[in-house]
């Protein structure tokens, strides 16, 4: 133990004596282990940390998909459901559930409270039991029976501070009483997400139309079946439901996921995965220039272990050195990575817009950074060990001998050395490629024009409840009160309502048949999006009207039934321009609805940060079909929160129990839905300037080493008369030798990635010319400058100090 | 610096070349030529007040005993280092004052060095070393191998060039420093102990190579420290603490 300590005090002496590599060393090992650290953390918060349910690896969740119609992760329908649940032998039980809201009234203003609307099963299949009181059991989520409640534990606590007397008594939802049975435990909501209250939901009567995908479906696995078992199981079910009901299910099917997945969707996956790939990437740059610093240093040091071991030092004394410099390294290199990774998070999660899911959950992982220290220490052992056993076994006669390093394997380990140089260029070059595609993607997001205005508006959400607005026409009347009042409330120019808005998470996308369709030649029906809205959306959200006409009061229900489309959609099927008057229906040619006779056509809409507008798009007069959930826009000359309770209280002056809520500007959602891509791009663009500057110290340390193993040889050559622009050419051309294939490689490797990437990227191709040439030119300017350091030392050696150097 | 400045010539003084009794044009000369070394406060004078005039043709050998200067005194007749003091007139031209790179070209025009520990590039095959001078002229390529090619044939190693220095004897890796000191056709060759690393069979070879270029109209200047050897010169120069105490010419016996 005491010889250890002298180890590591003579380590300390050594790395003191070479401060610039140790600075280089330690700086790296940091780097890689803070931003692994950080990244990883993030990784793990989102995405593989358990959600806290009881044998959570049985829970899936189930959607459907339709790989002929190429969507897929949608919602189900209840009718699928029940025969999914019926038929299946590999779960133990499914739960199905809706995510929802009230009007809470009977506190001083009404409030919007958010529901899930579950069977009873639902809370069984999560394994998730009431804290107080009880949950509802089979027999509370059939029609009439279903007014009870259970109450999330942050709702208790924020509305009832937290007494347990409140079980037993009554809310007020939608205007309806409820009997409160219970209070869940506070887990449940770090793994659901935030939530009100959890009411049953009477699905035997809520509608039996198939091809209504509506509807979110958790499930309970038996013990020792596996997701893909499952996913086959039901595959089964579901093409025989696709037979049995073509004009619904026809292509459709079931695709079974790990329950994260339903909290984490895909695009999010990716981008996370993207920064997790890239972060892996700085830290085996960060490995691979520890290394090759360690190799340099070796050979440097050859003499040093070689007199060690003619002087009588055994092996595994000069082992032990290694050991004790490594571990200083390491664990410099670690304790400033710690700094680092806790700054990160930090800043990581201070940065992330609130759309990110799980953000609270971020936190430096404590694993994440014991598997980067781990492997800081071992590169550090790996590369620095063998070389100096290996230096040890020669005799100081050999080593004394300058020779010995012109000989082959000198030569070898120089190869080494370069192979490393390359492929850590190789890597940076790859990651700069893909921050680039990040970055021009990002700009061109936020560059792009959104087809509306999104300055000066102000959004907010209503839901009628059910008993006092179930007609269409109560639905309708209130809204044109609303939308009237709305408008003419100061501070406001206009308004108007929409049951979706650009940016909303969600979504309707219909199939829809269009007459006389001169793009399809037959009659089949596309994917449309579809947004119900109320005459002058257009004008408020600022959608230019191309031709036709806006919707009027007087498209009601019993009006001639029309529609709206977008321009992609009309100049799709009509490319001669003439869509409006013509005419299109939901579904089949041969369904059963009424035809929709288009009477406008509008500019193309961003309905997200990475939508470019592609789809078509049909907008639908709320006065025709009505629908209780609804979202409020209001123009306003300035700044549009500013107008809020002016627009609230226009509102409770129809009904004063309603609840507005989600109060926004439309800049706001917007900024937050591109600012998570910002994010991303921001990230990997960090991610990619450490990897530059590692790279470039990774080159210019082989270089620096290459050039002080050559100061013999250059002053030869300045002996015959090489000119200093002769020097500094031959180590240039050196370091573009080991640039030009890391540039190959890189765009390669950035070739793969990039199109991993592709669904990532707003308006760029995964090989975008421009980003890859003035990425790899960037790579090699960087590259010729960490060369050009050392090459323009080589240039001030005095020749007849290098003659000496022999 | 400064004491080069004070004794530094007239600008554009243009020494006509003196004819000397042997016949040739003075090519070298060096005028009160001193070397300090200056080391953590330690002079050390390696040359003081040297004067030493070469002729065309001549093969002067220097000789003295160890770190008496005649290294220090061959670096400067071969412009890799500087007096301190005095002038050093090369072809009749004032060498202080040259920039960095006149010096890098009149060490690649005018000057052949060999080395008692060869100096060959050990990353260059044999052609390539002895190519080497020729590169840094800007030489066409098809000039320079005929070059190559006549100064390895000189020396005897036309049949080795694509070996590597390492693959080769001491003695033909001199030979090969030589064809490399000659291949650029020279006014002077410099050698500082060409020997110092060979058996006396292959130092007495060399040596017979360099009398041989001697002979050939070639000027030389070799430094040695082997009595032996300075047979082979027409003059020798001897050295001792930095001084030149003594000259004997060959012609004058001993
Ligand atoms: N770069 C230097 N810095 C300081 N002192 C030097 C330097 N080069 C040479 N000297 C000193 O100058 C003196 C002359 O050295 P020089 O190398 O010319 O001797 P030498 O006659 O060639 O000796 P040897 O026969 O051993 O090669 C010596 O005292 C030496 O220590
Ligand atoms: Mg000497």
């Amino acid at each position: 133990m005491h010889s250890l300590i002298e180890d590591i005090r003579f380590g300390l002496r050594m790395l003191a004596k070479a401060p610039g590599f140790t600075a280089i060393a330690v700086v790296t090992l940091a780097l890689g282990i803070g931003a692994n650290t950080a990244v990883f953390s993030f990784v793990h918060g989102m995405l593989l940390r358990p959600l806290g349910y009881p044998h959570e690896d049985r829970l899936v969740c189930l959607t459907t998909a339709n790989p002929v119609e190429g969507w897929s992760g949608a919602n189900a329908s209840i009718p699928d459901y029940l025969d999914w649940r019926a038929q299946n032998t590999t779960f133990e039980d499914m739960g199905i559930y809706l995510t929802s809201s009230y009007n809470l009234t009977g506190g001083e203003q009404p409030e919007r409270v958010s529901s899930v609307g579950a069977s009873a099963s639902l809370l069984a299949v999560l394994g998730v039991e009431a804290e107080i009181g009880r949950a509802f059991g089979p027999d509370e989520d059939q029609s009439g029976q279903e007014r009870v409640a259970v109450l999330s534990q942050s709702f208790w606590q924020r509305r009832f501070g937290g007494e347990p007397g409140v079980v037993g008594t009554t809310v007020t939802l939608d205007d309806v009483p409820y009997t409160i049975l219970g209070v869940l435990p506070a887990g449940l909501e770090r793994a659901w997400g935030r939530f009100d209250v959890w009411t049953p939901f009477a699905i035997y009567d809520s509608g039996g139309d198939r091809g209504y995908g509506a509807y979110q479906i958790f499930g309970r696995l038996k013990p020792g079946v596996s997701v893909a078992e499952a996913q086959t199981e039901l595959a089964g079910i579901a093409a025989r439901l696709a037979e049995s009901y073509p004009e619904t299910n026809k292509g459709k099917t079931v695709e079974v996921k790990p329950i994260r997945n339903a909290v984490v969707d895909d695009t999010a996956r990716l981008a996370v995965a993207a920064l997790a790939a890239a972060v892996g990437f700085v830290l085996l740059i960060a490995c691979v220039n520890v290394a090759n610093l360690l190799l340099s240093r070796s050979m440097t040091r050859r003499r040093e272990f070689a007199i060690r071991a003619t002087l009588g030092a055994r092996r595994w004394r000069l082992a032990r050195q290694i050991v004790g410099e490594s571990l200083i390294l390491a664990l410099a290199g670690a304790v400033l990575g710690v700094v680092l990774a806790l700054w990160g998070v930090d800043l990581l999660v201070s940065r992330l817009p609130d759309i990110v899911p799980r953000r609270e959950e971020i936190a430096v992982n404590w694993q994440a950074l014991a598997f980067t220290l781990v492997l800081a220490l071992l590169t550090t052992l790996l590369f620095g060990l063998p070389p100096a056993l290996q230096a040890s076994r020669v005799s100081l006669h050999a080593a004394l001998k300058g020779s010995a390093e012109s000989t082959a394997k000198g030569r070898s380990r120089q190869v080494g050395r370069d192979t490393l140089a390359v492929v850590q260029m190789a890597m940076a070059l790859a990651l700069l490629i893909c921050a680039g595609l990040m970055v021009k993607s990002f700009r061109w997001q936020q560059s792009d024009p959104l087809g509306f205005e999104a300055r000066q508006a102000l959004t907010m959400r209503l839901r009628l409840p059910s008993p006092r607005y179930a007609s269409t026409a109560q639905q309708v009347s209130f809204i044109e009160q609303a939308v009237d009042r709305v408008g003419h409330a100061p501070g406001v120019t206009s308004a108007a309502a929409a049951h979706i808005l650009p940016f909303d998470r969600s979504g309707n996308y219909p199939r829809v048949t269009a007459e006389d369709d001169a793009a399809e030649g037959v009659l089949r029906p596309s994917i449309v999006g579809l947004a119900v809205v109320t005459p002058r959306y257009f004008e408020t959200m600022g959608i230019p009207l191309l031709s036709g006409r806006d919707f009027a009061a007087d498209d009601t229900s019993s009006g001639q039934p029309v529609v709206i489309v977008n321009e992609r959609y009309a100049r799709r099927h009509w490319p001669a321009g003439a869509a409006v008057g013509k005419r299109v229906k939901f579904g089949e040619p041969d369904a059963a609805g009424p035809w929709f006779t288009i009477v406008g056509v509008v500019g193309n809409v961003r309905r997200s940060a990475l939508d470019e507008g592609k789809l078509g798009y049909m907008y639908v007069p709320h006065g025709q079909v009505g629908g209780a959930y609804m979202a409020i826009v209001a123009r306003t000359p300035g700044d549009p929160l500013a107008a809020t309770s002016a627009v609230q209280n226009a509102i409770w002056e129809i009904d004063p129990a309603q609840a507005v809520y989600e109060v926004r500007s439309l800049e706001d959602i917007v900024a937050n839905d591109v600012r998570a891509w910002g994010v991303v791009a921001a990230m990997m663009s960090v991610f990619a300037a450490v990897a530059l500057t590692l790279a470039s110290a990774g080159v210019y340390g082989v270089m620096s080493y290459n050039v002080s193993r050559r100061t013999h040889e250059i002053g030869i050559r300045l002996a015959m008369g090489a000119r200093a622009r002769d020097v500094l050419r031959l180590v240039l051309r050196k370091s573009l030798l080991l640039t030009l294939p890391g540039v190959v490689a890189g765009v390669g490797l950035a070739c793969g990635l990039g199109q991993a990437l592709k669904s990532l990227m707003y308006k760029v191709a995964p090989f975008d010319p421009t980003t890859f040439v003035c990425v790899s030119l960037l790579l090699v300017a960087v590259a010729m400058l960490a060369g050009y350091l050392p090459a323009r030392r080589a240039t001030r050696v005095d020749p007849l100090v290098a003659l000496h150097s022999e | 610096m400064s004491e080069v400045a004070k004794v530094r010539p007239g600008p554009q003084v243009v020494v006509e070349p003196v004819v000397r009794g042997n016949g040739g044009t003075v090519l070298l000369r060096l005028d009160g030529v001193s070397k300090v070394f200056y080391t953590d406060e330690v002079e050390t004078h390696a040359l003081s007040d040297v004067h030493l005039e070469i002729h065309q043709g001549e093969y002067v050998s220097i000789a003295g005993p160890s770190g008496c200067g005649k290294s220090t005194l061959l670096s400067i007749l071969g412009l890799l280092d500087s007096p301190t003091e005095g002038a050093y007139m090369l072809d009749g031209q004032p060498v202080a004052g040259l920039s960095v790179q006149q010096r890098a070209r009149i060490r690649n025009r005018q000057v052949g060095f060999i080395f008692q520990s060869f100096n060959l590039i050990g990353d260059l095959t044999v052609y390539e070393n002895v190519e080497l001078p020729l590169t840094y002229r800007g030489m066409p390529k098809g000039e320079r191998k005929q070059r190559t090619q006549q100064a390895l044939d000189k020396v005897g190693m036309a049949h080795r060039v694509k070996h590597y220095p390492a693959q080769l004897s001491g003695g033909q890796q001199q030979r090969v420093a030589v064809a490399r000191a000659l291949v650029g056709s020279p006014a002077i060759l410099l050698a500082d102990e060409p020997t110092g690393n060979l058996d006396s069979q292959n130092g007495e070879a060399v040596m017979e190579l360099l009398a041989e270029l001697h002979r050939g109209g070639a000027t030389v200047c070799m430094v040695t420290h082997d009595e032996r050897y300075t047979r082979y010169a027409t003059r020798t120069v001897h050295l001792f603490d930095g001084r030149i105490v003594d000259e004997t010419r060959a012609d004058e016996g001993h």
